[in-house]
């Protein structure tokens, strides 16, 4: 250290000698070697890290039709599928059964059944005979057949023999498919489906890119902002700091859930809104702890001599404080995110969000029928715990890492 | 220490007038307020706008029902007794291909019933309603009226005659209320009997104001007014007819024809009901005025004191947050402590994972996966919760401890595990600092057992941040949980606030905002305050 002799090189050793850290000394290596120490000894952090990557990797990868130019939703997010209908089958098989002793051996009903034809050609046209078959046999199988078909009010019982008849009650009789609502996981539906018959794996991954897409922009504009703030009135003090922290304070008196609302019931439901008035509720936090570290910093003896020689105030907020307090901003970021996304789902459930596919929303539609499937909630929430959890646990070890004096403050 | 107090306090003065002003805009800044809402209605189902001086007739509007979140076309249909398939005719357009998207207006009838006319324009007593739908269907002969489901209903933009005259006794028995208070607070004569007092059965005359300038006379008023003097003289008392007018007097002018309280539907009539026809300066004066004063415009929805209604949702939505509050300190504290004696140990890390998790879940997706896991199909059929709310249930709440339990439970928890992993997070660092002081390590060496250093020399320090962590929960919790209330049917705060901004009801949003802020405020400055009080450096910063 002590053989160099360059301007900059001393600075760098006055910095020292009054105890900065050196982080603005950039370079590839240097990155790299410190994310390696990052993963190496925050071992959740490092989890935050890969948990962030994928989903990211998942939100770029779904952009596009039929899964995703990367195919990862395996299908298109709004295609609704279908599958063969119970009752159209009940229907039909009443129609065969018609005129047949009501004592019928197990072995004459699955001759009757067998034959798939006896659906006739809409289900022909379809290709679900060979499932309607199944389903005959499966009921005959538990001896259930005729039972269910009586409840279905599909056949009557005169005199031991089986008539059809033509129930006004029975709905859907008249076409061999129906949506696809709420099924379990399976191997075509790995996720199983939502009550419209759309894929809930493919809507799962389509909602990474929103909560991503809000969450980032938001937190990126609201610590912009904040930052901005946070340095005028760091560095000017006096009325302009009582201006702006009057006005901040007056901001955060609101609670931010009803600020959210009221911006969402002015406004049209689009993505840029949530993502603006969020952005809003960013500021407050971010100005204060930046107007902390630079009312701390600015009393630094560097900055003094940068003021000395004569730079403006614009100077040196920008290249005197501003890289001196990276360290909190990255923190913040990382931690605000989080929080961020959580709020986006909050008003997405409530029905204030935007139209795209989101988890908050597929949250509030799995609601309705959790009793019968609690599928759609149970996965968009899945996702949503993991992604927030990531960030939370990467702000942890970032906080932990490069600004201890943060640590508690949430 | 007064000085710094002193100084805390009247920073407030500037917070709240910042924050009075910014709702005053935001809400004025409504584009969809509630007048143009009201008057797209009209528009929307091609009514003509007449004069606002045609008075005793109504614009049949469609009935409506606004989606909720949640809301279904069953549901809609089981909730207003008609069937999916109607709303269907009655809603051609309607997107069904998906989730009914909330805020959408959906035609429950095509018109207006009868008796919902009778009811709202007061034709008759509510328990007469029979009588007021063939008082309306007599004094409309040339109106055909379709029948919904048996009852009579006035189509989408048909006008109606309410009524051709209306005398004081009648008005007053359609409002409850007796005759002779009226006239007693009434005391102006009428043309015909202009020394005294009106008879029950005159007909109302309704006045205006206006007020007089320099060299106006009350026969000169009645001229350009087009009035009879006699009427002028009769409205007003003790006025001389032919004596010049102080300026600044407010006149009444009667009006020229006999006519009943006005149910016409024009911007202007509207506007002037509200108080919003004034222009926005004076609006603003008037708003911070009456916010000093703490006196609330009634509720353009509903006409009852915005403050009642606030008042009246806020004991639900406390006894959520504080249940919540409850559960989470129960969890907090000894998780918090536990965690910290066994530092670095498996038990640490697995208490400190779930707190992370607990953090990072939505309450709201806990509370739905709660009521899953729980009470699968014991709430109701579609897995909606609700609280039952009739008046004696709400009040057993505070004598009945089992009942509130049981029906403030999963709510509580669902609130109660996130601000929970908070405060257990909090807990653990302030106590794993204390732990590692000069003093608490001499408490060790004297022998005393684990329990009283942590009770009696660790844990008292540490509560000092927990407290202060836990005063911005409390704050962050006025805001009604809207979310969880929503979730499980809490006609509390949360659950009204979303309502009224969704009626553009402004006076109760208004109210609500303002008393939230107020309590955010007085948080803060208590957790400023006690900073100060504690550290004594604090205040010469």
């Amino acid at each position: 250290m002590s053989q160099r002799t360059g301007a900059s090189d001393q600075l760098d050793d006055f910095a020292a000698a009054e105890g900065l850290r050196l982080d603005q000394a950039t370079g590839l290596r240097r990155g790299l070697v410190a994310f390696r120490n990052f993963m190496v000894k925050k071992r959740l952090g490092a989890a935050g890290v890969l948990i962030v990557v994928v989903w990211s990797l998942i939100a770029v990868g779904t952009v596009g039709d039929g899964g995703g130019w990367l195919g990862i939703g395996r299908y298109d997010s709004r295609s609704v599928f279908e599958i063969a209908s119970v009752p159209y089958a009940d229907d039909k098989l009443a129609n065969a059964l018609d005129g047949v002793s009501a004592d019928a051996s197990d072995a004459d009903l699955r001759a009757i059944v067998s034959d798939p034809d006896i659906f006739g050609a809409p289900a022909a046209d379809v290709n679900v005979q060979g499932e309607m078959v199944e389903y005959a046999l499966e009921q005959i199988e538990v001896g259930l057949l005729l039972d269910t078909l009586i409840e279905e009010e599909q056949i009557e019982i005169h005199d031991g023999t089986i008539v059809d008849v033509d129930s006004l009650l029975a709905a859907g009789t008249d076409n061999p498919l129906i949506t696809a609502s709420l099924l379990g996981p399976s191997g075509k539906h790995w996720f199983g489906t939502d009550r419209a018959g759309h894929d809930l794996f493919s809507r799962v991954t389509e909602g990474a890119r929103l909560s991503l897409y809000i969450g980032f922009f938001a937190t990126l504009i609201g610590v912009f902002a904040g930052t901005a703030t946070g340095l005028v009135s760091g560095s000017f003090g006096g009325s302009v700091d009582l201006v702006i922290n009057r006005i901040l304070d007056a901001v955060q008196s609101f609670p931010p859930i009803a600020f959210l609302l009221l911006i969402a019931s002015i406004t049209d439901p689009s993505a840029l809104w949530v993502t603006l008035s969020l952005s809003v509720l960013g500021i407050a936090p971010t100005n204060r702890i930046v107007r902390g570290s630079v009312i701390q910093i600015r009393e630094m003896p560097y900055v003094e001599a940068a003021r000395t020689i004569g730079a403006t105030s614009t100077r040196i907020m920008g290249f005197h404080i501003l890289p001196n307090i990276f360290a909190p901003l990255i923190v913040i970021f990382s931690i605000t995110i989080g929080a961020f996304i959580l709020a986006e789902a909050a008003l997405s459930f409530l029905g204030l969000g935007t139209l795209d596919v989101s988890w908050g929303k597929m949250i509030a539609d799995g609601r309705q029928f959790i009793v019968y499937s609690p599928w759609t909630s149970l996965w968009a929430g899945l996702a949503l715990t993991s992604l927030v959890f990531g960030f939370n646990v990467l702000g942890d070890a970032l906080r932990d890492v490069l600004d201890p004096r943060l640590r508690g403050s949430r | 220490m007064q000085r710094y107090l002193l100084q805390r306090i009247l920073l407030v003065i500037p917070t709240l007038w910042l924050v009075i002003s910014m709702l005053f805009l935001a809400l004025r800044a409504l584009p969809g307020d509630f007048v143009t809402r009201k008057l797209s209605n009209l528009e929307n189902q091609g009514a003509e706008q007449r004069e606002s001086e045609i008075v005793g007739f109504i614009e049949a509007e469609e009935t409506t029902h606004r989606v909720i979140t949640g809301d279904t076309l069953e549901s809609i249909a089981a909730q207003n007794k008609t069937t999916v398939s109607e709303i269907l005719q009655a809603n051609p357009d309607l997107d069904t291909s998906g989730e009914l998207r909330p805020g959408t207006r959906v035609v429950l009838i095509p018109g207006q019933l009868l008796e919902k006319i009778a009811i709202a324009e007061k034709v008759s007593l509510p328990e007469e309603v029979d009588q007021g739908v063939q008082l309306l269907i007599d004094r409309n002969p040339e109106v055909d009226f379709p029948t919904y489901q048996g009852q009579p209903y006035a189509e989408a933009g048909s006008i109606l005659i309410v009524r051709n005259t209306l005398t004081i006794e009648e008005w007053a028995h359609v409002n409850r209320v007796e005759a002779r208070d009226i006239l007693a607070v009434n005391p102006t004569g009428s043309a015909s009997n202009p020394d005294g007092t009106l008879a029950a059965d005159t007909p109302l005359i309704p006045t205006t104001l206006t007020v007089a300038e320099d060299g106006d006379t009350l026969e000169g008023l009645a001229a350009a007014f087009g009035r009879d003097l006699e009427a002028m003289t009769a409205a007003n008392r003790g006025v001389d007819p032919a004596e010049p007018l102080e300026a600044g007097k407010e006149i009444l002018i009667p009006s020229d024809k006999i006519v009943t309280p006005t149910t016409k539907i024009t911007e202007a009539n509207i506007r002037h009901r509200l108080g919003i026809d004034k222009p926005l300066g004076t609006q603003y004066i008037d708003f911070l005025w009456e916010t000093v004063r703490l006196k609330f415009r009634p509720s353009f929805q509903t006409q009852e004191d915005s403050l009642d209604v606030f008042l009246r949702a806020l004991p639900r939505s406390l006894h959520l947050n504080i249940y919540s509050l409850i559960v989470a300190l129960v969890v907090a504290l000894p998780v918090g402590i536990l965690s910290a004696m066994r530092q670095d140990r498996p038990l640490d890390y697995g208490l400190r994972g779930f707190a992370i998790l607990a953090l990072a879940a939505p309450s709201f997706w806990i509370a739905t996966m709660l009521i899953f896991v729980v009470t699968p199909g014991g709430i109701s059929e579609s897995g909606i919760w609700s609280i039952p709310l009739t008046s004696e249930e709400a009040r057993s709440v505070f004598t009945d401890f089992t009942g509130a339990l049981a029906l403030y439970s999963i709510p509580a928890v669902a609130g109660g595990i996130a601000a929970g992993a908070g405060l257990m997070r909090i807990t653990r660092s302030e106590l794993l600092e204390v732990l590692r002081q000069d003093y608490v390590r001499t408490a060790w060496s004297k022998g005393l057992r684990e329990r009283t250093v942590i009770r009696r020399h660790a844990m008292r320090n540490a509560m000092v941040n927990v407290m202060s962590v836990l005063g911005l929960q409390i704050a962050a919790l006025v805001g009604g949980n809207i979310i969880l209330e929503s979730l499980f049917n809490i006609p509390g705060i949360g659950l009204l606030l979303i309502q009224r901004i969704g009626q553009a009801d402004l006076p109760v949003v208004q109210t609500m905002v303002f008393f939230f802020a107020l309590f955010i405020i007085i948080v803060n400055i208590i957790i400023d305050i006690s900073y100060a009080v504690i550290d004594p450096r604090i205040r010469f910063n």
